[in-house]
């Protein structure tokens, strides 16, 4: 018989996405903070860590947003806060997502194993379920007042903390992946093991963590935020909306609620720019 | 028709600005929590009491870590406990405060009885004979007598107490110095006529307690000898004016005034403490009407309340010292010059101000100016002079900014913003300040192995009008562990020793001594004050009898409802 | 014809479970199929014969007993590298699924070709001229290879893993129930497709199906496997007509309504 064309009509190609053009919008809130925290430090009314008016002063005037029990500047600090907090969290973000995909294949790919690796995949899954009972700001609280609430300690403290959440995902993904044909086509092409999970298992099974990146972002944000509010965030007077939150807390109780309701505003923005604009660029890669 | 293709792993659309929108909501949680702070409070519940003259609620950080004095817990609560189910055998009496018509204080160069009736001084100035009470009966039934005291003050030398270490240097050896005549006369004999006021300034005060020897005895155990664990449970082995009826950790404690108090039954006839463990909500609450008295507030919430219809505060000077203690054996601190420019790049004036709303009064000198024959002279006052600072750090000849770190509690808020402004005007005065804050449990730590530069705490001198006790307070000699500075000038200890012989200790003689030691300690510049803090609790309207105590806490044997 | 290569399986057993509660899903079987059988294995879900299709091409070890290409062992034929390429090369394998037989974010040509390059270390664009020719041979028109899995029909997905397997021109093909999850009208096409597929490459086959008309058509030999156990085998013709085991018999009976078949004959109703 010759080559001729099968009878069985096609799928066509997709169809063109009609949205396409009307959710660029949504990019923009997050463009506008992170601009805010690259230049933001620049063009400071106020110098945000020094003394620059009397305490408590209501906003208006010399001071957008008023200052806070200590004399500084609100506005100043909440700008300048943008750039500490949008830096933690976005390396947090992407630190716990690389840790959550090298865990999660890991245990995902051994943990059904006879044997030793198989035992090592197993005990290393009842750790990260072990670190994920515990609430991340008692382990949080735990780590930084052992090791000093820095950057560098509280990216890394916060990465492993919240890395659980994707290496769920990921180890999800990875033993539906594993039951699929295609492994098995790809053993018989003969693709060896190691390269078989790098090429095949792997790039299968983090889309769900990246689609899961926002979430994160938002809590390591919060998470950030509540090690601030419960006294073991980066030393004063460093801005930082956390800190600032729980400084201005007890005042706003006494009805002076500047200082503590700007961060917390910046703080809900931050998050839910991040979210909606992670919305729309997870839609746009999933066509 | 073909078969259907594979699913896509496309959830639903819909939810994505949905998920948005839940996480906005979450960030805005927060603001929500904040708002909303002031109606929370675990002590603000719905149909609470307030003072009818029966029922008096007072709102509290904590209950007390133990019920003992003598376990060491420390703290407010601790020495509140300690006021309302203690009694000593003296006291210093009320007056009138001059600078605030609202509130009393103590003399603290006079004394009363309390559980003695009287006492008298030998001819020599060495023995003070004490007459006990008749018919006193302990909060447990027992009558009080000699023996009482001869076992507490063994108890306090025979346990963890911090007694012994700041009785010093009136008393050491209560078993040679504390002597029974009979059932209800007693005698202090010290070792010089220079250590009787500071007997009479340390045993009138909380550590001076009278314990029930009868009821300890009952439960004392081969482990613990003197029931001091047994009573830092149970509470109420003493004669005070308030006897303990209900505690329910972390919540709350109930007392009932006791009829059998020496002094006679106290006007309030119940107290109900109430923990709230947040600052600005012991605030609301009293702002709000659900508690007659809150304790332990911030100065800001404190000064936005005075003036306030409805509520009392009060302005009276105290011995509430916001301190300054510097490392002095490594650097920057190890140089006196460099020390004493700190003392001139501290903004006093901006902290009064802006971290105490003006409700804090600057200090000269570590004595009681009040003291009788006190000398003041060359004892400087407190001023922010860059200048001089600077000129100092060159005459030390270290290169500026001089770098240090103020290390703070995170329990304390005000050290915190005392320290943003420290920090703020440092850099005119040649210095670059980083702050840390700490736990509580890690800031007591560094003080005991000195890896601090700069530590800010606020602290008493229970004893403040005794010179030779809040001379050697900070600087106890031959104690390394409890002298955080190391700070230890020969010519200190002499001058203090000086004090002491001359006899009196309110002597012009004295004085004089007591004058010399201050220079020194000005000189030595380990310490630095930098404000009184005038008093931190406050009261609802109609009520009457607050009595500034150098202990701090309130004395609710004398508060009445009043008109 | 005379068989080149010969792929024995000796005694072979599956187990599956935990140590204490273990079933075997193939109980002793032995098989021995050459590069000119065309053999089916037929029997209900669960009788073993798909484990046993894929003990054939070492996609799973066997418990006991072991299986051997051309007298050496398959388990340590696989186990070093330059061998296992050889293995793959003779004995390939098409599976079941067809939703999940192809990485979807790889296009068809990609995944046809890997074997190709993997296998043979042909440099890509021989690798994609030599896929182009196999896919283009099995009626499929090229455009459609630079399509992703899930934008072509099951049936054309089918006829790429076939390209797939034949694009090494193995000596065996094992194909596991490569028609069942198909619609009806497209099973006849496949079936001809593969059969002539192999016929032309001279590629001995075992075909695993629970469908006997169809496997009737594609295969000369017939195994019926029951509960991991081979009940019963011969030619085609002769165990359809004439089954001999009771459990045969069951299975005959139940395609009753079906026309019997044999060679040559199309397989729609």
């Amino acid at each position: 018989m010759s080559a001729s064309t099968v009878t069985v009509p096609a799928v066509g190609a997709p169809a063109r996405d009609r949205t396409d053009r009307t959710g660029w919008w949504k990019v923009v809130p997050f463009v506008v903070i992170a601009l805010v925290a690259v230049v933001g430090p620049f063009l400071l009314p106020y110098d945000p860590t020094r003394v620059v008016a009397s305490a408590s002063v209501p906003p208006g005037g010399d001071h957008w947003f008023g200052t806070d029990s200590a004399g500084l500047d609100v506005f100043s600090r909440v700008v300048a806060a943008t750039r500490l907090n949008l830096l933690i969290a976005g390396l947090v973000t992407v630190l716990a997502t690389l840790i959550g995909a090298l865990v999660g294949i890991l245990i995902g790919m051994n943990e059904s194993r006879r044997g030793p690796l198989g035992l090592a995949a197993r005990g290393l899954s009842r750790l990260v379920d072990l670190a994920d009972a515990v609430p991340a700001i008692v382990l949080g609280l735990v780590v930084i007042s052992f090791f000093g609430a820095t950057a560098p300690t509280i990216v890394v403290c916060l990465a492993v903390i919240l890395s659980p959440i994707q290496i769920r995902l990921i180890r999800t993904e990875v033993l539906r992946v594993r039951a699929e044909a295609y492994l098995d086509a790809a053993r018989i092409a003969g693709v060896g093991e190691a390269r078989l999970t790098f090429r095949h298992v792997m790039p299968n099974s983090v889309s769900a963590a990246w689609e899961n990146t926002s979430v994160v972002f938002a809590v390591s944000i919060i998470v950030t935020a509540a090690l601030g509010f419960v006294g073991v965030g980066m030393p004063p007077p460093t801005p930082e909306w956390g800190a600032m939150l729980s400084r201005g807390a007890p005042d706003a109780v006494a009805g002076r609620w500047w200082s503590a309701t700007f961060p917390a505003a910046a703080l809900a923005l931050a998050v839910g720019a991040f979210a909606l604009a992670a919305s729309e660029v997870l839609r746009r890669r999933r066509r | 028709m073909p078969l259907p293709s594979r699913p896509d792993r496309r959830p639903p659309s819909g939810p994505a600005a949905y998920r948005s929108g839940t996480v906005v909501l979450l960030g805005v949680l927060p603001l929500l929590l904040v708002a909303c702070a002031g109606s929370d409070g675990s002590g603000g519940s719905a149909g609470s009491p307030s003072s009818t003259g029966d029922v008096l609620v007072e709102a509290v950080a904590a209950v007390p870590g133990g019920l003992a004095f003598d376990s060491k817990p420390g703290g407010y609560e601790a020495f509140e406990y300690t006021l309302l189910t203690g009694a000593t055998l003296i006291r210093n009496p009320y007056v009138q405060a001059e600078d605030d018509p609202n509130a009393l204080t103590q003399d603290l160069y006079d004394f009363e009885g309390v559980l003695a009736e009287s006492y008298d001084v030998s001819e020599d100035g060495l023995t003070y004979t004490f007459h006990l009470r008749e018919g006193v009966l302990s909060q447990a039934g027992n009558p009080f007598d000699a023996d009482d005291v001869l076992y507490s003050y063994e108890r306090k030398w025979n346990s963890t107490s911090i007694a012994p270490a700041i009785s010093l240097p009136a008393i050491t050896d209560p078993a040679t110095q504390l002597r029974k005549i009979d059932d209800h006369t007693v005698s202090w004999t010290v070792a010089e006529a220079g250590h009787g006021f500071p007997l009479l300034a340390v045993i009138s005060k909380i550590s001076g307690e009278i314990y029930d020897k009868e009821l300890l005895e009952e439960h004392a155990t081969a482990a613990d000898p003197y029931a001091v664990e047994w009573s830092n449970t149970n509470g109420n082995f003493g004669f005070g004016p308030y006897v303990m009826t209900d505690y329910q950790d972390g919540q709350q404690i109930s007392f009932e005034a006791n009829p059998e108090y020496p002094l006679g039954e106290p006007a309030i006839k119940r107290i109900i403490q109430r923990v709230v463990p947040d600052a600005a909500n012991r605030a609301q609450l009293l702002r709000a009407g659900d508690v007659d008295v809150a304790v332990q507030l911030r100065a800001a919430d404190v000064a936005a309340m005075t003036g306030t219809e409805g509520l009392q505060t009060f302005s009276v000077d105290t011995n509430n010292f916001a301190w300054a203690f510097m490392q002095t054996r490594t650097p920057p601190f190890d140089d006196p010059l460099v020390r004493q420019a700190v003392f001139y790049a501290i903004p006093y004036e901006q902290i009064i101000e802006q971290v105490y709303g003006g409700r804090a009064n600057p200090v000269v000198g570590l004595l009681n100016p009040e003291a009788p024959h006190h000398v003041a002279d060359g004892l400087l006052e407190q001023e922010y002079d860059p200048q001089r600072s600077l000129g100092l750090l060159e005459q030390a000849g270290v290169p500026t900014p001089v770098p240090y770190t103020i290390t703070v509690s995170n329990a304390v808020p005000d050290m915190e913003a005392i320290a943003v402004q420290i920090q703020s005007f440092a850099g005119d005065a040649g210095f670059d300040v980083d702050i840390e804050v700490l736990p509580p449990a890690a800031f007591q730590e560094q003080a005991l192995t000195k890896t601090f530069q700069m530590r800010l705490y606020r602290d008493m001198s229970v004893s403040y009008e005794s010179p030779p006790y809040s001379l050697l307070l900070a600087f106890p000699e031959d104690n390394e562990e409890r002298n955080s500075t190391s700070w230890e000038d020969p010519r200190f200890y002499e001058a203090v020793a000086a004090g002491v012989a001359a006899g009196d200790a309110l002597s012009p003689e004295a004085a004089v001594h007591w004058n010399r030691a201050e220079l020194v300690w000005q000189e030595g510049r380990a310490q630095i004050q930098m404000a009184k803090v005038q008093p931190l609790m406050v009261f609802r309207e109609g009520l009457k009898g607050f009595a500034h105590r150098t202990d701090n806490v309130i004395d609710f044997s004398i508060v009445e409802p009043g008109s | 014809m005379r068989a080149s290569v010969t792929l024995t399986a000796d005694k072979v057993t599956k187990f599956f479970g935990s140590r204490a509660h273990r079933h075997a899903a193939v109980s002793e079987v032995d098989l021995t199929v050459t590069d000119v059988s065309r053999i089916g294995l037929v029997g209900e879900s669960g009788s073993g014969k798909s484990t046993l299709g894929r003990m054939l091409v070492g996609l799973e070890v066997p418990s006991e007993g072991a299986v051997y290409l051309d007298g050496q062992r398959l388990d340590v034929l696989l186990r070093f590298r330059g061998q296992r390429a050889e293995v793959r090369r003779t004995v390939q394998y098409i599976a079941q699924d067809t939703t999940s037989s192809f990485d979807p974010r790889r296009t068809l040509l990609d995944s046809v070709m890997q074997p190709l390059l993997h296998l043979f270390g042909l440099p890509r664009t021989t690798a994609r001229a030599r896929a182009l020719e196999t896919i283009e041979s099995l009626g499929l028109p090229p455009a459609m290879a630079e399509r992703y899995p899930r934008y072509v029909s099951g049936g054309q997905r089918q006829r790429f893993a076939i390209a797939r397997a034949l694009v090494v021109e193995p000596k065996i093909l094992v194909c596991d129930e490569v028609v069942s999850a198909l619609d009806v009208s497209v099973q006849g096409a496949i079936l001809n497709l593969l059969k002539r597929a192999c016929l032309e490459r001279g590629a001995g086959l075992v075909f695993v199906s629970h469908g006997l008309p169809a496997t009737g058509f594609v295969c000369d030999e017939l195994a019926v496997m029951h509960r991991g156990q081979i009940v019963e085998r011969g030619g085609s013709a002769d165990v359809l007509t004439d089954p001999r085991h009771e459990y045969t018999r069951g299975l005959v009976r139940a395609h009753e309504t079906r026309r019997p078949v044999g060679a040559g004959t199309a397989v729609l109703p």
